[in-house]
């Protein structure tokens, strides 16, 4: 049986920045599989192998942004279809239960193709969200 | 699909794909969320993204495929019977290529003791059910080991409002993957009980709760929930094989998750192009 290993990426990682230990925090990156365990006091970052996971540590101390990723209900005559949709960039974890309301309420009078935008929320605060699958 | 687009791009001519489905992509239609293509397509995708835009590449690969054709038999080491709409066919082939994937461990292959009450599901069956029927298996839900699919599956009974108790491990380690358990168990508040055995199923028509144990202390103790969702892992789906007391080789591959559990689909798919290359260049 062949196991394949994540391989190590080509960038080292970087020396060891001298952090405010008093602010110090530590995160697991979850940009990648890699997974790196980081270390942050908001200005520097230890332990990224790479810019996006300097970028996540500083974010996640501020405020942790994901990705939601749900389905939008379409009924049609045969029964309830499900379209796979995601948020168009990370929103911030803590609104994560009020987004899913919005997009919950959404109904489709279409089936909208994959990649097409779908808006939710008040006009001051909207979120973008796009299709990313089909419906059968 | 990938078997097809590696031999295909290899130069071989005549390559067809039976899908039982009636749809290509297999298992990444219902993979909505996040976390697939950073590898092979260096941008991070949802598994039904993903699938469409590798559907593409097949289609450019100008492979012909069959859907909603199940294969049911392989025999002489070249034959392949299948039944599709137009009823029982059969095709000869130099190679015959399984990229059935895997079966997903089930309640009954545990020897959990208890009833069989309702409520009782596989992670993956959970997520066909939520992600492409809409329908939400429970309310009060226990994750039973700490496979992927079980920790992707414990945020999505979050998001559509059901409540997940806990996740159950019985090793003392986690078996997914570390970022799925710190954005799917962390972010929601879903605690992972390393060490935890499940020794009973409790109830009579629908699961009511279950008993178990803490292995560390050896400490038992009853959760009360209406429904389980079991992800203890994979296994490669080789029956056909199996039936036809063949095994690989001279003629017959075996590729993907079908050949070992890969942890990213990105893996799959190279693995799945390598093997389909290897075919022309008649190495396999």
């Amino acid at each position: 049986m062949e196991t394949r290993v994540e391989k190590k990426p080509k960038t080292k990682r970087k020396t060891e920045k001298p952090l405010d230990r008093d602010k110090a925090k530590r995160y697991t990156c979850i940009v990648c599989p890699a997974c790196c365990d980081l270390e942050t006091d908001g200005t520097d970052v230890n332990g990224a192998r790479c810019p996006k996971g300097e970028a996540f540590a500083r974010q996640e101390m501020i405020a942790p942004l994901r990705v939601i990723t749900t389905t939008v209900r379409y009924e049609t005559p045969k029964g309830a279809r499900m379209l796979p949709v995601k948020t168009s960039c990370p929103v911030p974890l803590a609104l994560i239960p009020a987004v899913m309301k919005q997009i919950k309420a959404l109904s489709l009078s279409e089936i909208p193709d994959i990649g097409t935008r779908l808006t939710t929320g008040s006009s001051a605060e909207p979120v973008e969200w796009v299709v990313t699958g089909e419906l059968v | 699909m990938a078997v097809a687009v590696g031999a295909s791009s290899a130069g071989l001519k005549r390559v067809l794909v039976l899908e039982r489905h009636p749809r290509l992509g297999g298992i990444l239609n219902q993979c909505i969320h996040v976390g697939f293509g950073l590898r092979y397509f260096k941008e991070e995708l949802t598994g039904t993204e993903y699938a469409a835009r590798y559907k593409k590449l097949f289609q450019q690969a100008g492979v012909e495929v069959k859907t909603s054709s199940f294969v049911h038999k392989i025999s002489d080491r070249k034959q392949v019977t299948f039944v599709c709409p137009e009823g029982e066919l059969f095709v000869s082939a130099d190679h015959i290529v399984l990229a059935t994937g895997c079966r997903e461990r089930t309640r009954e292959m545990l020897t959990i003791p208890g009833t069989r009450p309702a409520g009782i599901f596989t992670a993956g069956l959970a997520q066909e059910m939520v992600n492409i029927h809409g329908i939400l298996p429970g309310k009060n839900v226990v994750v039973i080991g700490s496979g992927d699919i079980g920790l992707i599956m414990a945020r999505r009974m979050v998001l559509e409002g059901a409540k997940v108790q806990a996740v159950l491990e019985i090793l003392d380690h986690l078996s997914g993957l570390v970022r799925n358990k710190i954005q799917c168990l962390d972010d929601f508040g879903i605690p992972l009980y390393l060490q935890h055995e499940t020794l009973e199923i409790i109830g009579k028509d629908r699961v009511e709760a279950i008993r178990y144990r803490d292995n560390t202390t050896g400490k038992e103790n009853v959760m009360a929930c209406d429904t389980l969702l079991f992800s203890v892992g994979l296994i490669p789906e080789r029956d056909l094989l199996i039936d036809a007391g063949i095994e690989p080789g001279d003629g017959i591959h075996v590729a993907g998750n079908a050949d070992y559990v890969h942890d990213l689909a990105d893996w799959v798919t190279k693995d799945g192009e390598k093997l389909g290359r290897s075919l022309r260049s008649g190495n396999a």
